[in-house]
Parts: C-alpha cells; sequence; structure tokens
C-alpha cells in the first residue's frame, strides 16, 4: 500500500492527535490500483505536522513549582469499519447490470468501493485521478459514496468526479453509475460540443432513474454530484468541455500561471447544501447553466475535486495553484491551514501517480472527513507553467 | 481555511413549573449529551453547543462552545414562560453566532436547535419572532412539549418539527436526550442535502416520545 503514514515523523501535542486520527489510513488497503501495478515505492509516507515543535528555547535559570498541567481536551479517536451491508444490495443488480451492460456492471463490482487510484499517459497529455473513502465513514462503516471516471485517448481526455448526497441511502450507486454513463458517452462522443455534454447528463439521470425503478426506490435515494471535464486538440489550442452538477470545484491552470473556473460550484448558505442533485427533475435546468465549451489557447492542467478536498481548502481557486504546485513538484510540507500531510513526490516523477495521488488524499484537516476524490490532467507544459509549492 | 461547525442549540424553558426533577433531569441530560458527544469524533471536531434559557426572560447561559471545551451549565427554574423573549435571543444568536458560505469563506452546517417547553408562553411578542424562525428557516429547529401541559399548537408555529415527551420523568428526559445526542451524530454523519431548508430527517424516537404529525 502506498500509504503508510507513520506517527513517528508527528511532532507535537496538536499532531499526537493527528497521529491517532491517521491510524486507519494504516490499515485502509482494499486499494485496487488498476493502472498502478508497478508499485507504490516512491509514495512517500511521512505525515509532517503544521504545528511547530518546541524546542526548548524558553529555559529559564528560575526553577518554579510546576503547576499542575490542564487536563487535555479529549481527543477524536478514529475506527475502521467494513460495512454490514454489500456495495450494492441484491435489488440493484439486476437494474444495475441493464444500465451498465454486464462487462461494466461486473467490473464495477468488482473492485474496491473505498479507494482507488487511476492513471494515464499518452501524448501531451498525463491523467491521474484518485478517491479515498473520508474517515466519517469508515468510522461508522459506510462505504466511500464519491466516484471517479478517467479515460485518456488519442485525441480526447476524459474526467468525471461525482459525490453521492449523504442524505440519501444509495448514493455510492447513484454517483458510481452516473460518472461511468456521463464519461463513457464523452469518451465516444462523435464531436465534443454542449449537445454531447447534455446528452451524456441526460443518459445519466436516465439511467438512475431506470435503476430507482428497478430497484423499487425513490430516485431520491441515488443523489449525486456529477463535475466534467473533456478536453481535445483545436486549431487554436485546446477545446474544453466542462459541466456541473452540485459542488466540488473544477479549476483550469493556464501557461502564464493563472488559474481559471469555468462553473461555479453549487453551494447553499450552509455548508453540504446544494440546490440540485442527478437525477433531480431540475438537473437538466442546472446542468445547461454550468455548461461551459471554450478554447483554451495555453492550457497547461485541468483539476477537478469533489467537496470532500474543496471545502478543506476554501476557497478552491486560491488553493489549486498551490496544490497543483504539490503534485506537478512534490509536497514535503503541509499547505497553509491544514494540520499534517503526507509528504508526496510529483506525479510525474512517479512510477504510481495513482499510488501517489492517493497519499496525498490523506491529508488531515480538523472537521474534514468526508470522501475526496482529486483527477488532474497534466499537459508536457506543466512542469514550467505550474510554481512548485513552497511554505 | 477555518474549521467548519455544526452548531447546536438548546433552549430550554426555565419558568417556575420546570422546578424540581424537571430542571434536574434538563441539567443531567445536558451533561448526558455532552458525555455522549465526547464519545463521538466527527462531534468532537465539528460540533459546538449552546444553551439558552427563558423564564421571566431570557439567557445564553453557554455560548456556542466546542464539545471539548463545553461545560454543563446551572440552571435553576423560576418566573414566567417568556417564549417570545426566548426565540427573541436565538434570532440575535444565529445573527452573532453563525457562519455562512461566502466567496471566500466556508460556512457553518445548517444550525441544529432543541427548544424544550413544558406550558404556554405569558408573553404576547413570541407569534413574531416564531413567524421570523418559519419564514428565514435559518436552522432545523426541533420543538419538544414536555408533559401534558405544554401548548403543542404554540411549538407547532416555530416548526414542522414537534415531538411530544408524554412524562416528564427523569427517565423520559434521559431518552430525550438520547434522542438529541443521535440527532446531532446523525446530522453530523448525512452531510449532502437539498438546500431548501425542508424538513430534515431525525432518528427513530425513543419510547414515551412521538412526532406530532
Amino acid at each position: 500500500m502506498s500509504d503508510d503514514i507513520s506517527p513517528s515523523a508527528v511532532r507535537d501535542s496538536a499532531a499526537d492527535e493527528t497521529a491517532a486520527n491517521t491510524s486507519h489510513a494504516t490499515h485502509d488497503v482494499n486499494s485496487n490500483h488498476s493502472d498502478d501495478s508497478g508499485g507504490s515505492s516512491d509514495a512517500q509516507s511521512d505525515v509532517k505536522s503544521n504545528a511547530t515543535s518546541d524546542d526548548g528555547s524558553h529555559a529559564t535559570d528560575v526553577v518554579e513549582p510546576e503547576a499542575p498541567a490542564p487536563a487535555p481536551p479529549p481527543m477524536a479517536v478514529w475506527t475502521i469499519r467494513e460495512p454490514d451491508e454489500p456495495w450494492c444490495p441484491e435489488a440493484f443488480l439486476e437494474p444495475l447490470t441493464r444500465a451498465l451492460g454486464k462487462d461494466m456492471a461486473d467490473r464495477l463490482l468488482a473492485r474496491s468501493p473505498h479507494e482507488r487510484g487511476e492513471h494515464a499517459q499518452q501524448g501531451d497529455w498525463t491523467i491521474t485521478g484518485a478517491l479515498k473513502r473520508g474517515r466519517r465513514h469508515a468510522h461508522v462503516g459506510a462505504f466511500n459514496e464519491d466516484a471517479l471516471f478517467v479515460h485518456l485517448g488519442a485525441s480526447r481526455g476524459v474526467l468525471v468526479v461525482a459525490d453521492g448526497a449523504g442524505s440519501s441511502a444509495y448514493s455510492r450507486i447513484g454517483s458510481t453509475v452516473a460518472v461511468e454513463i456521463v464519461g463513457a458517452a464523452l469518451r465516444n462522443a462523435a464531436a465534443l460540443n454542449e449537445a454531447a455534454a447534455h446528452d451524456a447528463m441526460e443518459r445519466a439521470v436516465s439511467a438512475l432513474q431506470a435503476i430507482a425503478t428497478g430497484a423499487k426506490v425513490d430516485a431520491k435515494a441515488l443523489r449525486t454530484t456529477v463535475l466534467v471535464a473533456a478536453w481535445e486538440p483545436s486549431a487554436t489550442g485546446t477545446r474544453v468541455l466542462t459541466m456541473q452538477v452540485g459542488d466540488g470545484a473544477l479549476v483550469l491552470a493556464h501557461q502564464d500561471g493563472r488559474v481559471s473556473r469555468p462553473t461555479a460550484g453549487d453551494a447553499g448558505e450552509w455548508s453540504g447544501e446544494v440546490h440540485c442533485f442527478v437525477p433531480d427533475s431540475e438537473t437538466m435546468t442546472y446542468a445547461r447553466k454550468a455548461t461551459v465549451l471554450t478554447d483554451v489557447p495555453d492550457l497547461a492542467a485541468l483539476l477537478l475535486v469533489t467537496d470532500g478536498v474543496d471545502d478543506a481548502m476554501y476557497p478552491f481557486p486560491k488553493y489549486a495553484p498551490l496544490i497543483l504546485g504539490q503534485l506537478v513538484h512534490g509536497a514535503d510540507a503541509p499547505l497553509t491551514g491544514l494540520n499534517a500531510q503526507p509528504v508526496t513526490p510529483s506525479l510525474l516523477a512517479s512510477n504510481a501517480p495513482g499510488d501517489v495521488l492517493l497519499t496525498w488524499l490523506g491529508f488531515e484537516k480538523r472537521g474534514e472527513n468526508d470522501d475526496r476524490t482529486l483527477a488532474v490532467a497534466l499537459h508536457r507544459s506543466a512542469p514550467q507553467a505550474i510554481a512548485p509549492w513552497a511554505p | 481555511m477555518t474549521t467548519r461547525r455544526l452548531p447546536v442549540f438548546i433552549l430550554a424553558d426555565v419558568s417556575g413549573s420546570m422546578q424540581g426533577t424537571p430542571i434536574e433531569s434538563v441539567k443531567a441530560g445536558i451533561r448526558q449529551l455532552h458525555r455522549d458527544l465526547l464519545g463521538d469524533p466527527q462531534a468532537i471536531e465539528s460540533a459546538y453547543l449552546s444553551i439558552l434559557t427563558f423564564g421571566n426572560s431570557a439567557q445564553q447561559v453557554v455560548p456556542l462552545t466546542e464539545v471539548a471545551q463545553f461545560n454543563p451549565p446551572e440552571l435553576q427554574a423560576s418566573g414566567v414562560t417568556n417564549f417570545g423573549d426566548g426565540l427573541r435571543l436565538l434570532l440575535e444568536s444565529f445573527d452573532r453566532e453563525l457562519v455562512r458560505t461566502t466567496a471566500d469563506v466556508k460556512g457553518d452546517w445548517r444550525p441544529l436547535v432543541f427548544i424544550l417547553s413544558d406550558g404556554a408562553p405569558t408573553d404576547v411578542d413570541w407569534p413574531m419572532y416564531a413567524q421570523q424562525l418559519r419564514e428565514r428557516r435559518p436552522a432545523n429547529i426541533i420543538a419538544v412539549a414536555c408533559g401534558d401541559q405544554a401548548d403543542v399548537n404554540v411549538l407547532k408555529q416555530v416548526t414542522e418539527n414537534v415531538i411530544l415527551m408524554q412524562e416528564m420523568s427523569p427517565d423520559a428526559f434521559r431518552a430525550f436526550f438520547s434522542f438529541v445526542s443521535a440527532s446531532v451524530k446523525q446530522t453530523s454523519q448525512k452531510v449532502g442535502a437539498v438546500a431548501d431548508g425542508s424538513a430534515i430527517t431525525l432518528p427513530p424516537p425513543p419510547p414515551g416520545i412521538t412526532i406530532v404529525p
């Protein structure tokens, strides 16, 4: 496994809590690295605390009686539990197979529901994606509800991430089916345009509604966000198609180091609330409003995340250049605001980028324990365009 | 990057009719709730508790405080049931203490509010504040009518989530605070909801407590 986090690398009392919190990562190893079988030795294992250690510089000549130390505040102790029910309950098996086809359904059922890293390289582009069950779900024996689709063909790339709604009982199935349907539709579309994006989303809505009907549940039980990016070469650079329903974040990085956000995520007044999920009746209204087709002359990278990352690094456009800097050049210190973060090498220097990204997703921030998914596409210009992360 | 909170407000009736076993049971219930939440890692990292009371007037006895730093308060019951002042102070606490999402700041989770009352309001202003709470939907509010003297219809004007605790025994209060604890844990688990302020899904109420339709 890649995320062999060493508590010995964690310093000070604040980070002791972190060490306790990371213990699950050491054991949560149902990884299915479909494209990373080459090993993960370069996915480094240390966790570095953001807090400073006591270096003894407060020493004094006067020895005073020690006051009793105040009791330390209770620490969050996280455990890991396997879910009691199967990822796909029996009532869903037949409708799932009918919606996706037997081969795809079998492939989904065979892989780890908890974490996965994927990677592909072709021509000018490298894509890497990973998803990881959050501590909150692991603690109560719930499934990861995020989903990830990555594709890199000779001329077209497609990344799709999704986050099943926590209030929906089978959102893990909803998010997984949605990314597969949308991803496959855009991979196979004759042309990359708004019509192709909307057709892909309509297919996902229809598939989720059919599965809900077949399994005899309300379609709201499958609610999920969907965040899409697809790109291919154009006469003036790169044609980029993006679409979003729900929260999460998507940014483009340019060769001058700027980042831009084609679609703003849907967020309510309070955390964790959005106005519409797939397959709600207003899905296509929200999808059409948040579909952008643009020619980008200087595209260096695309970055998509679910809210498990976005919420922990908010506002995301501010953190996106720093995250990309870590992914492209390596991370050896925690980003500002994180309690701790694993040390990871550059995705581009690794022979197991999926594992590296999975390890990167093991960052720690108080209160942020949701499932996490990140997908990134790096153009060959990315190492020059994106500045290294420096504390 | 700031820590997002799940704010939990308990607005308790401390009028004279709560003297004796009821107020002692509320205090014990708050202690029990605190202990329960200290056993839940997500609650430790995100839940914040505040205790407000109303009798002759309203008081915020404990401001919004993270679970690990929370000290269960001493409460005393006396006076009339100035329900309106309690609702006013609740709205004021929302404005003062809650963080809403902006382009730069990730807001709190939608707050959870538990209102306990064993009687009928003695003030005349409460409908105005009840209307504000109903219209603004600033929180998921659960009101509990304690005993047979509580005015369920009044509570229904504040929130559609009204539960009835038939008895005011220590066991009944204990069961109620277990329900509060389960609600907080469930809310912090099931993040991801539609932002329309619609009724939340509550855990099943314990025996002796029924949901008022």
